[in-house]
């Protein structure tokens, strides 16, 4: 038996010297949009600080049959509720890791049509509140022995859930999505690190359409330049959109433009319209379902996180101005 | 030239510019110049394009014309021109069109059709014609525009009022799932998710959402039944009415004797119209109202205790069902807001916002689950108002329903006992003694008197069951919580609460009837309201049902206006108001703790009373009140009195508060029965742009009627403020309060002197500053008469700052509270060789020598809690290469120390969580990581280095600690689209300790390396295969041989046809060396199975349909192979 250390080492050469036997393949194809529409604002949620209402860095969004708006916030650790109306209804959660406490929270996703779930990244864990903001059960603990057997160590960084309950955890570290059923079982496993359609590369965002596909984005790439130059309108990296079937074959996939490093947010409604925020760039734009571009805003204040209303306008969470914004797509040019 | 013509018309609405008319913004003009010179010409009045603009749940759409000529309709939106048959349907006639294809909401349909333009009416009438005589006037003639019209056949409906359809959306999900292994039976599951809403009709809309988990399936494949759905909630909102079912609020806020705020399952539906309002509920309570107030304890901000009407704390509270008040304030539950409850153990924390102090007054109505009995509740209630007049009635019903006991079945012997329990519960016990094996063995301790004692979980020989019957009444007492089990002790006769029997609940019924009105006569206004109540505390006995009634009944007269020439309004007031004993409201009558204001003690009955009031008020501007009143009171225990009150508030700039109340009274039936309150206030605050100052000073002297001697409370509290003005960016403030209690009491000429004071402290920066500081602080430190000094602390902190040019940002939130935990004992029995589950230390080991038994006691261990969260991180890179590395530091701890914190518990070190034995519980994270050059194809490396530590002392008799540091390294090559390399490094060292108060001691430290590498080649979507090889050395430290772990297996995943695919995962560990260890001993082996496959496949039966078929393959040595699957099939609508 080869000792621990030397038999790493071999297993590096060997994989440097299999990766070095390959050459650059190009990245996906760009979508030239078509002249967006405007994004106007229809009305704001909340306000700058940490009282009642007060958003400091809202990091989920989510709505829930009845227009309700739920927004977690990685500051303050706390979930907050608004009714569609704009009057602030409740919240839960303060730092800590016993029940109904928090450590980051981070997306929130609309559970079937009964609740909501909500990630807890530093505490590793999906909890889901139900209609009235109470909290029901912690799904999902991401660090149970018996699953960290099964997947490994998972470092969550988003997470979604379809019309039946099931969620779909996004693992940022090994570039992959956990499927687990309505009840937190683990189902599923889709997508590894790679480049082709199907993998991920820095995998940043999750959402669910309607039919249980998944829509995902990744971090930037820079693309090939001659490509860059091709348009110039287009911005020379961009960030993969790919839309997934629930089984995780490949159905279509996009790059959204981006100039740095971004954080992304992402968000799917009924009729599979994508959102899509850039944290650092201040966008969000609409893409048709298969990625043509629909709508955009920009000089939004660090957008963190999006979200669909029922009635089709679109919810944008600035962290910059601690706010919820309600937009909808206008029929003026911008 | 059919297009030509398309193109034609658009342009033609272009230039018509008509509403509803218009081209596509997304349609280049210079492409239809050509067309339009054709098309000035030869414009069609009759045709034209409608612009459509999807809404969301909508799929039919009415044109603004009917009659559209056949054929001459084309649709298109922005991305394709629509098939008719296919993406739509026309209704020519009403010009309708029905969506069938994907419609974005917001995305713009635009409808290019020809229709008649002087289309025919859409109904007829019957015309009668009749000669005209020459002596008969023109207008006698028959006018058949005055006859009734009558829709046509073919246009029945109504157009204006009945649109094609309910437009109603119905989404949702429904999962059926078959699972079965070798370690289970086959077992159906399945979830349903349904949401509906929309329009019924006009002005009537819809919402509803239905939710069904794992709710087992009848024969017929249907639920059982509406109850055993998880949540089902419907709104329906019409002009003049709503309804609402499911999990809806009730309540019922007129007049003063049947106000009802309930959280109930079932059916209200309300309608309005014409001044009349009337609402209808028939639900299932789901539990039994109770309130308690009490006043809180310096410095514990919880957990407090709630329980049933009896005292018992073994109750669940109905989520969403509590109202809290602290000193007459309503408090919002979050732990952020005011104040987290626990429902299941029914307990409540105040959070760092809402300090609690001996000197708050709490109050929290809520529900508990009923356990008894199904009880339901019907009620209406109804009002009609116009003018100046007003009237309403409420009727409600509570009542169980006896013939459904839940989780109990009652003997013969049982009902009788009921029948002649009469209204007592102290009566209603059944046998409660069973001989066999049980907790308690007997034990007489006189020639008459038999007990029985508590000789541990199943260890006696005897199974005994107790009742609560009430304080004093009782001969046990109960003690401790023992393996999940309330043991009793005997304490004597009437030594305490409960008796040995089975309490058999009694079936009650309660109803109320309240009837109320006001006139208004010019500036007069006069109120009525009388109430009767019944209320039957044993459906099972008529026994004592003489006493089951009691009325109510009040009366104003107020009178309001102007007073000459004194500026605002002015108004005098005076009512009475009696309760009679027997009277039983839904809710209480009088605010909380208002027995104080007259001298009686918290918890007296005040809400059976005769009373008489008269008030003067004058409001000289918006937000400024003089307020005099006097009250007259006596109740049925004999205690009559009076009350002075007044009160000024003024409003503005400098806003003023003050309040004088005098109150004088007598108890009779007691030795010292003199009663009463005098209580100053005066408040002030100036609101300056830049300053904010405040000033408070109270003095509060209550005199309590008592047999043993005249108590007396005297209070004299002095706070002050100051603030930052809406000019400052900052949000500052700091404040300082005194308070000095005593109590004395006559008899005993004794003193008890308590003072507390109070250091506050605020700092917030603007919201948007790239540098936020959040600070908020209160330190209380109490000194009684005997010199003690007790101090309790709430802060939190906030910290932010970003430098985005750098790629620096950092957050920290530190927040501390001070809180409780009932103390716990752990107790570990030895059972003979092989006859237990647990080792000697606890550990569940499945076979062992040892049961574990856990015990909690009702005392509780005050703590001060302190919770930390920091991040920072730094992002760099610009090149393609770097772009996205970053290094990060993640810092997450938590400290519960038994008595004062200490400042170094904000920032815990992994040394005091695992050293400081004052620590009840400590746990510490600490996390550097950084991922340089993700962009490479060559070399994207990551590490983490990660140490958590975690130390639990919350057992008085034992604790453990567990220390993990790992680290890892990993390197990502990405030679070419198809193919991608990994490889990981690892290292992790673990320990963990255990320690009982006999002293002996568990230590054990894991050390494992090891390195893992896959290699992964996708050809395209249609394949990809991977190959993974882990290799491990793991041995407990001080072992020289190691455990070697070798796993290698392949992964592939391929599409099988155009909707499936199958994935299979496989691997195989090699193993030699000795065992391995596992870090504590547990059931479940240690080590890598040997075997471990999962395979899966997946298939899209419809665009809304899904199956998918797993199983899972896992193989020890020694040990039965455990195969598991599952089937699933998900529709989506």
């Amino acid at each position: 038996m080869l000792p621990p250390r030397l038999a790493t080492l071999l297993a590096l050469a060997l994989t440097l010297t299999a990766s070095l036997a390959y050459s650059a393949q190009p990245d996906s194809t760009l979508v030239a949009g078509a002249t967006p529409l405007r994004l106007d604002s229809l009305g704001v949620y909340g306000h700058a600080g940490t009282d009642d209402g007060g958003l400091v860095a809202p990091s989920g969004l989510a709505t829930d049959q009845f227009a309700h708006i739920w927004v977690s916030d990685a500051s303050t650790n706390r979930l907050q509720r608004w009714d569609a109306a704009g009057q602030w209804l409740g919240q839960s959660g303060s730092l800590g890791s016993d029940a109904n406490q928090f450590r980051r929270p981070a997306s929130v996703a609309r559970l079937g049509s009964s609740g909501v779930a909500v990630l807890d990244i530093e505490n590793r864990r999906v909890v889901t509140y139900d209609l009235l903001g109470r909290l029901a059960v912690v799904l999902v603990q991401l660090d149970a022995a018996a699953l960290e057997e099964q997947t490994g160590r998972i470092t969550p960084v988003s997470l979604a859930a379809d019309r039946g309950g099931a969620l779909y955890v996004a693992d940022g570290d090994r570039d992959r999505v956990l499927a687990f059923d309505f009840a937190g079982r683990l189902v599923r496993t889709v997508g590894s690190y790679g480049a082709a359609p199907g993998s991920f590369r820095g995998l940043a965002s999750i959402a669910v359409a309607p039919h249980g596909e998944l829509v995902t984005v990744e971090r930037p790439v820079s693309l090939p330049r001659k490509r860059a130059n091709a348009a110039d309108s287009l911005a020379a990296s961009g960030a993969r959109v790919q839309r997934l079937d629930a089984g995780g074959a490949p159905i279509a996939s996009w790059l959204v433009p981006a100039v740095s490093e971004e954080s992304f947010a992402l968000a799917v409604d009924d009729s599979g319209r994508v959102a899509v925020t850039c944290a650092s760039a201040g966008t969000v734009t609409v893409y048709s379902r298969e990625g043509r571009v629909l709508a955009a805003r920009e000089g939004l204040a660090q957008p963190g996180a999006v979200a669909w209303m029922p009635d089709g306008a679109l919810l944008v969470a600035e962290a910059g101005r601690g706010r919820i914004l309600r937009v909808a797509p206008s029929a003026a040019k911008p | 030239m059919r297009h030509a013509a398309r193109i034609a018309l658009l342009l033609a609405g272009v230039l018509g510019g008509g509403a509803g008319q218009g081209i596509g913004n997304n349609v280049t003009p210079l492409l239809l110049l050509p067309a339009a010179a054709q098309a000035s010409e030869a414009r069609d009045p009759g045709c034209g394009v409608t612009r459509i603009v999807a809404v969301s749940g909508a799929v039919t759409y009415r044109l603004p014309h009917g009659f559209v000529r056949a054929g001459s309709d084309s649709l298109w939106t922005r991305a394709r021109t629509w098939v008719r048959g296919k993406d739509y349907l026309l209704d020519a006639l009403r010009g309708d069109v029905r969506v069938l294809a994907s419609l974005t909401p917001g995305e713009t349909l635009y409808v290019a059709s020809c229709w008649l333009l002087r289309p025919p009416p859409l109904e007829y009438a019957r015309a009668y014609y009749r000669p005209l005589r020459m002596d008969e006037p023109a207008a006698a003639a028959p006018d058949s525009a005055n006859v009734q019209a009558a829709p046509r056949p073919s246009t029945g409906r109504e157009l204006a009022n009945a649109p094609g359809g309910a437009q109603l959306s119905v989404t949702g999900n429904k999962t059926i799932a078959v699972e079965f292994g070798s370690s289970q039976d086959a077992a159906l599951r399945q979830s349903l998710d349904l949401a509906v809403i929309g329009q019924l009709a006009p002005g009537v809309e819809l919402t509803g959402v239905l939710s069904d988990r794992n709710t087992p399936l009848t024969a017929q494949g249907t639920t059982q039944d509406l109850q055993s759905l998880d949540r089902v909630l419907l709104e329906l909102k019409a002009p003049r009415g709503s309804a609402s079912f499911g999990d809806i609020p009730l309540v019922f806020d007129r007049g003063q004797f049947s106000r009802l705020e309930r959280r109930v399952q079932g059916v209200r539906g309300e309608v309005h119209d014409h001044g009349f309002t009337a609402s209808l509920a028939a639900a299932s309570a789901q539990g039994e109202y109770n309130r308690m107030q009490f006043v809180g304890v310096d410095g514990l901000q919880g957990p407090y205790a709630l329980t049933d009407r009896t005292g018992s704390t073994a109750i669940t509270v109905v989520a969403g069902s509590e109202v809290v008040t602290v000193d007459g304030a309503r408090m919002t539950r979050g732990e952020s807001a005011d104040y987290s409850i626990d429902y299941e153990r029914a307990r409540i924390t105040f959070s760092n916002r809402r300090p609690v102090s001996s000197a708050s007054r709490i109050t929290v109505e809520y529900q508990y689950a009923v356990t008894r009995y199904r009880r339901n509740l019907a009620a209406f209630t109804g009002g009609w108002g116009t003018g100046a007049y007003r009237l309403f009635v409420n009727a409600i019903r509570e009542s169980d329903d006896k013939g459904r006991p839940l989780d109990l079945t009652f003997s013969a012997q049982d009902l009788l006992t009921l029948a002649a329990a009469g209204d007592s519960a102290a009566r209603a016990v059944g046998n409660g003694v069973t001989a066999g094996t049980g907790d308690y063995d007997s034990l007489r301790v006189a020639l008459d008197t038999l007990i029985y004692v508590f000789v541990g979980s199943n260890a006696g020989h005897f199974d005994v069951r107790f009742a609560r019957i009430g304080p004093g009444q009782g001969d046990y007492a109960d003690s401790a919580v023992v393996a999940g089990r309330t043991s009793y002790r005997y304490v004597g006769p009437g030594g305490g609460a409960f008796v040995i029997g089975r309490a058999l609940p009694l079936p009650e019924s309660h109803d109320l009837l309240a009837l109320g009105g006001s006139a208004a006569f010019g500036a007069l206004t006069l109120e009525a309201e009388g109430a009767t109540s019944k209320r039957d505390r044993n459906l099972y006995s008529a026994l004592d049902d003489q006493n089951d009634g009691g009325a109510a009944g009040r009366l104003s007269a107020q009178l309001e206006g102007r007073l000459g020439p004194l500026p605002g309004r002015a108004g005098a007031q005076v009512g009475a108001r009696t309760v009679a004993r027997r009277f039983e409201s839904f809710s209480r009558l009088e605010r909380p703790f208002a027995e104080e204001d007259w001298g009686l003690p918290v918890g007296a009955d005040l809400e059976h009373q005769r009373r008489g009031d008269g008030a003067l008020w004058w409001q000289p501007r918006v937000g400024s009140e003089l307020r005099v009143d006097v009250s007259a009171l006596s109740t049925p225990d004999g205690y009559r009195g009076t009350r002075r009150h007044g009160e000024w508030t003024g409003a503005g700039r400098l806003s003023t508060h003050a309040l004088w109340l005098e109150s004088d009274g007598t108890l009779s039936g007691v030795r010292y029965g003199a009663a009463g309150r005098s209580r100053w206030l005066a408040e002030a605050r100036f609101t300056g742009g830049v300053l904010v100052p405040a000033v408070h000073a109270e003095h509060d002297r209550r005199r309590t009627a008592a047999d043993s001697a005249a108590s007396v409370n005297r209070v004299d509290e002095v706070t002050g403020e100051l603030a930052s003005g809406a000019q400052v960016p900052w949000k500052l403030l700091a404040g300082l309060g005194e308070r000095r209690e005593t109590q004395e009491a006559s008899a005993a000429s004794s003193a008890r002197a308590r003072r507390a004071t109070t250091y506050r402290l605020q700092a917030e920066s603007p919201p948007t500053a790239p540098v936020g500081v959040g600070l908020s602080g209160l330190r209380r430190v109490a000194h009684d008469a005997l010199a003690a000094r007790t101090s309790s602390d709430l802060a939190s902190v906030r910290l932010r700052g970003e430098r985005k040019r750098w790629g620096l940002s950092g957050t920290m939130n530190v927040e501390v509270t001070s809180e409780a935990e009932n103390q716990r004992v752990r107790t570990l029995q030895f059972v003979g060789a092989g006859r237990g589950a647990y080792d000697a230390f606890g550990n569940f080991v499945g076979t062992g020598d040892y049961d574990l038994v856990l015990t909690v006691s009702t005392l509780l261990d005050r703590y001060a809690r302190v919770a930390t969260s920091a991040h920072a991180a730094w992002v760099f890179g610009k090149s393609e290469m770097w772009r996205g590395s970053r290094m990060e530091f993640t810092l997450e701890d938590e400290a519960r120390r038994r008595g004062e914190l200490r400042l170094a518990d904000a920032i815990l070190s992994t040394g005091i969580a695992l050293e400081d034995g004052a620590l009840s519980r400590g746990a510490v994270l600490q996390r550097l990581e950084g991922e340089l050059a993700p962009g490479s194809r060559i070399a994207a490396l990551r590490m983490r280095a990660e140490r958590r530590v975690a130390a639990d002392r919350s057992f008085s008799d034992f604790a453990q600690t567990t220390d993990q540091r790992q680290g890892s390294l990993r390197w990502r090559a990405r030679p070419g689209k198809e193919t991608t390399v990994e490889t990981e490094a690892r290292v992790n060292w673990q320990r963990a300790t255990q320690e009982l108060a006999a002293g002996s001691r568990y230590d054990r430290t894991i050390v494992e390396e090891g390195a893992q590498t896959q290699w992964v080649w996708q050809p395209g979507p249609a394949l990809r295969l991977a190959g993974a090889a882990d290799l491990g050395f793991s041995r407990p430290q001080g072992q020289l041989d190691a455990t070697r772990t070798i796993k290698i297996g392949p992964d592939v995943s391929m599409a099988v046809g155009a909707r499936g695919r199958a994935e299979l995962v496989l691997r195989r560990a090699f193993v030699s060396g000795p065992p391995a260890s596992a870090l504590i001993p547990s059931v479940d082996p240690a080590g890598a199975a040997r075997w471990d496959a999962h395979a899966r496949f997946d298939l899209r039966l419809h665009e809304t349909t899904t199956f998918g078929l797993s199983g899972d393959l896992r193989e020890r040595p020694d040990r039965p192979t455990v195969v598991s699957g599952r089937a699933e099939v998900r529709a989506f609508f």
